[in-house]
């Protein structure tokens, strides 16, 4: 396997995540709106903070309105945490590794590119938002099986499976951060209300069947914090994520460079115990693990991707 | 859809100038002439939609600036040419002919000059090109072959006479485009396949996959061959692409491989380095080896010549292999094959003015209206003037322009392509079309069945590149009924 196919690979898979992602909490935030009362809701703005661009936001000028941070966030093109420019940059990396990837693949994909680059800008209004969101994640999900299915279990399958997994859990982070303190920001709390806002969370990871057997109906925030994390049988959970980049790693030359982060990854979800910290702690804590996860990435491309000669 | 179809005195592939089927075309017409408008139309946007789907696409470099309209949608015709097989043999042979003859012509002329001793070929016209690459003089690369994919251009004249055009010898592209028309029309008009027998065209990546590894310097193990692709931006990614996907090889970029101080090449993958044998290069060779050529090349690989000349890799095609098809080379063609052969050439050329030659120059100036002006180094239809179209002031500017550098130019009479019918704005009508059939040359020599079949969409026009508003057609060489 090519370093710099190896490399694209990579980034394919973490663009197609990010969509995916993003459309994950762009609905739940949507929905969110629509249950709670007049003066509960998270603010638009929220979505910014998840992806850390409120500045860049601002200097745009815009008024926070749904409609413009629904654009920034779906169709705009130029803004590297849209929709839009996540499939496009997937479909590009992809492009320039048509060699390795399987025909389906590619066409799935491609097809995928077409589909958002056609109705992205149309959806952004409500009406037309949700058939676009889910839309877009079906066939994230009908490319991901392809994957799965026919793709050779080879360095490149690793890298596709790397980059899907590193960024699930940067996301899964940030979303959970953001979604805790823009709770403690609040100034008006209303709790019973907080907890709609964790059972969207779980909706969205499709992991609310998954937690009412584990905790009871219930929802209570460190719970959902705790079982995001932790839980082992979720495929959505930081702890699943982390014993499967493991096992990606493991057959790879080199691997004794990332085996260091992987384990301190592991020692601060033994630490992890949301039951017993403060919310700032939980958010501290988690963050943490965030960047480690991050350094992952950092260092795979220094070890794998760049040249050597 | 057929009434009134005219094709004004060209050879029609299809339709005789009675109006009647030629043999092989007979169940084609029957199928397009008794379709309803609607199906046709319903059979083109299906097409057009395989295309969209399978990402079938190319990129155009615009004229006047360096920027590239990325990943232009393939244009396909629906309707198929079709060419008997018996007619195609001959053809056939014909180009492995004129491919044999050509590889022995680079081999002597980059080492005993024979041919130039013996004055068929005169010196100059060679050694002062600048496709005489000096690097390459005393090698012999792998089987003494220097052009192992040649894709040669043929026309026919109005008597349906195929005659050779240009021969491509350095990176000729759109076998996969032929591949994938193919493809397109299967999944879209699967019904007309029914009462024909075709020659199929899906061996061409295993027939190149076993010329390049014919040519591995090592031979005791399993050769590692890569496809060598400028990258994102070539016109030709697409194809390149295809290629190493479809012969089951890495495609890589010039960053990807070094070479070492012992001149042996290597790719840099995952697991370290690994060492590379045959290098199918899509790159033009001034870019190929910043050490060598154009040292501001980015898409090249450092040292990959002195590789090449030390046998530690092989390059396909060869470096220098363009001596060959140089513009000015392509009227001593003919002497060529009968030089190194020994036999009269299979394939009649188009008759060519050198307008290096005073006489030669004087009568292309006197009748610059009745020919088309050739540039000898530049392809894809740039920097062509053909006389009957053009006007006055650039008549006068092109005038000039041969005056001013006669060894940079050739002329030849203005060909009245033949034509097929084709499906555009609504109707069908003639279009004019060329084909580019593909021969490989290592152990043995091999041939498309057919080529790909490029179409002048526009009406009455002559200009059947793909960059300047030509499409395609998949090309059928149709065996009789057994």
């Amino acid at each position: 396997m090519l370093s710099r196919v190896a490399e694209r690979l990579f980034w394919t898979a973490r663009y197609l995540e990010r969509a995916e992602s993003l459309s994950r909490v762009i609905k739940t935030l949507s929905r969110l709106r629509m249950d709670v009362p007049r003066g509960t809701e998270l603010p638009w703005t929220t979505l910014l903070a998840i992806l850390g661009n409120h500045s860049e936001y601002r200097a745009s000028g815009k008024a926070a309105t749904e409609t413009n941070i629904m654009k920034f966030m779906i169709s705009e093109i130029e803004t590297p945490t849209s929709i839009l420019f996540s499939v496009n940059s997937a479909r590009e990396n992809a492009r320039t590794t048509r060699g390795v990837l399987p025909t389906e693949v590619w066409e799935c994909l491609n097809e995928l590119y077409l589909f958002c680059k056609d109705n992205a800008d149309r959806s952004v209004a409500r009406k037309n938002r949700f058939k676009f969101l889910n839309e877009l994640e079906r066939r994230c999900q009908l490319l991901n099986g392809l994957m799965m299915l026919i793709q050779r279990r080879d360095h490149g399958y690793r890298f596709i499976t790397l980059g899907h997994l590193i960024e699930r859990i940067d996301f899964t982070l940030r979303v959970i951060n953001t979604l805790s303190s823009a709770i403690t920001e609040r100034i008006e709390s209303k709790p019973a209300f907080d907890s709609l806002i964790w059972a969207s969370l779980l909706e969205s990871l499709a992991a609310r069947g998954s937690y009412r057997r584990s905790y009871g109906p219930l929802i209570e925030p460190d719970a959902a914090i705790s079982f995001l994390v932790l839980e082992p049988q979720l495929p959505r959970s930081v702890a699943f994520c982390v014993r499967n980049i493991k096992k990606a790693y493991r057959p790879m030359k080199k691997k004794a460079a990332v085996m260091p982060s992987i384990d301190m990854l592991e020692q601060l979800l033994v630490k992890f115990n949301a039951f017993d910290m403060s919310d700032a702690a939980i958010r501290e804590a988690l963050e943490q693990v965030r960047l480690t996860a991050s350094s992952i990435s950092d260092i795979s491309t220094k070890t794998w991707f760049m040249s050597e000669s | 859809m057929l009434n009134g179809y005219n094709s004004k005195g060209c050879y029609d592939e299809i339709i005789t100038a009675n109006g009647e089927a030629r043999i092989e075309s007979h169940d084609l017409l029957q199928f397009f002439s008794e379709a309803s408008h609607i199906e046709l139309l319903s059979r083109a946007r299906a097409a057009e939609l395989a295309i969209r789907e399978m990402g079938v696409s190319f990129s155009v470099y615009s004229d006047d600036s360096d920027k590239v309209d990325v990943d232009r949608n393939w244009q396909l015709d629906i309707i198929p040419r079709t060419i008997g097989a018996k007619i195609w043999r001959e053809v056939e042979s014909g180009l492995i002919q004129r491919c044999k003859a050509i590889n022995l012509f680079i081999q002597d002329v980059y080492n005993d000059q024979a041919i130039l001793k013996d004055k068929v070929v005169p010196r100059d016209l060679v050694v002062k090109s600048p496709n005489y690459i000096k690097e390459c003089v005393g090698v012999t690369p792998p089987l003494g072959a220097w052009a192992h994919v040649c894709g040669t251009d043929l026309v026919r004249d109005r008597h349906g006479i195929f005659r050779v055009l240009e021969d491509n010898l350095r990176i000729p592209s759109g076998v996969s485009y032929m591949l994938e028309n193919r493809e397109i029309i299967k999944r879209v008009i699967p019904e007309i396949f029914q009462n024909y027998n075709i020659d199929p065209v899906d061996d061409y990546p295993l027939q190149l996959h076993r010329i390049l590894k014919s040519l591995s310097p090592r031979n005791n193990r399993k050769p590692v061959i890569v496809v060598l692709t400028p990258g994102i931006y070539n016109s030709a990614y697409f194809e390149h692409a295809f290629l190493a996907r479809t012969m089951g090889v890495e495609l890589v970029e010039g960053q990807d491989l070094f070479v070492t101080k012992e001149h042996e090449v290597f790719m840099r993958t995952v697991d370290g380095p690994e060492r590379v044998d045959v290098v199918y290069r899509r790159i033009d060779e001034m870019f190929l080896d910043p050490e060598v050529f154009r040292s501001d090349s980015t898409i090249g690989v450092p040292g990959l010549m002195r590789a090449w000349q030390n046998h530690q890799v092989a390059i396909a095609n060869s470096p220098g292999s363009g001596i060959a098809d140089d513009k000015a080379l392509y009227t001593f063609v003919p002497d060529i094959i009968r030089y190194y052969l020994k036999e009269d050439p299979k394939l009649p050329s188009i008759r060519t003015y050198r307008c290096s030659q005073p006489e030669e120059l004087a009568y292309v100036l006197e009748n610059i209206r009745d020919l088309v002006i050739k540039p000898v180094n530049q392809s894809g239809g740039t920097g062509l003037f053909i006389g009957p179209h053009a006007e006055e002031a650039e008549t006068v500017i092109f005038s000039k322009l041969i005056t001013s550098n006669p060894r940079h130019y050739i002329a030849q009479p203005t060909i009245k392509l033949s034509t097929s019918p084709t499906f555009v704005d609504d109707v069908i009508e003639p279009r004019h079309l060329d084909l580019r059939p593909f021969v490989l040359t290592g152990t043995d020599s091999w041939v498309t069945p057919g080529g790909l079949t490029r179409v002048a969409l526009r009406k009455g026009s002559l200009v059947v590149n793909s960059s300047k508003g030509g499409g395609s057609k998949d090309t059928w060489i149709v065996n009789e009924r057994t």
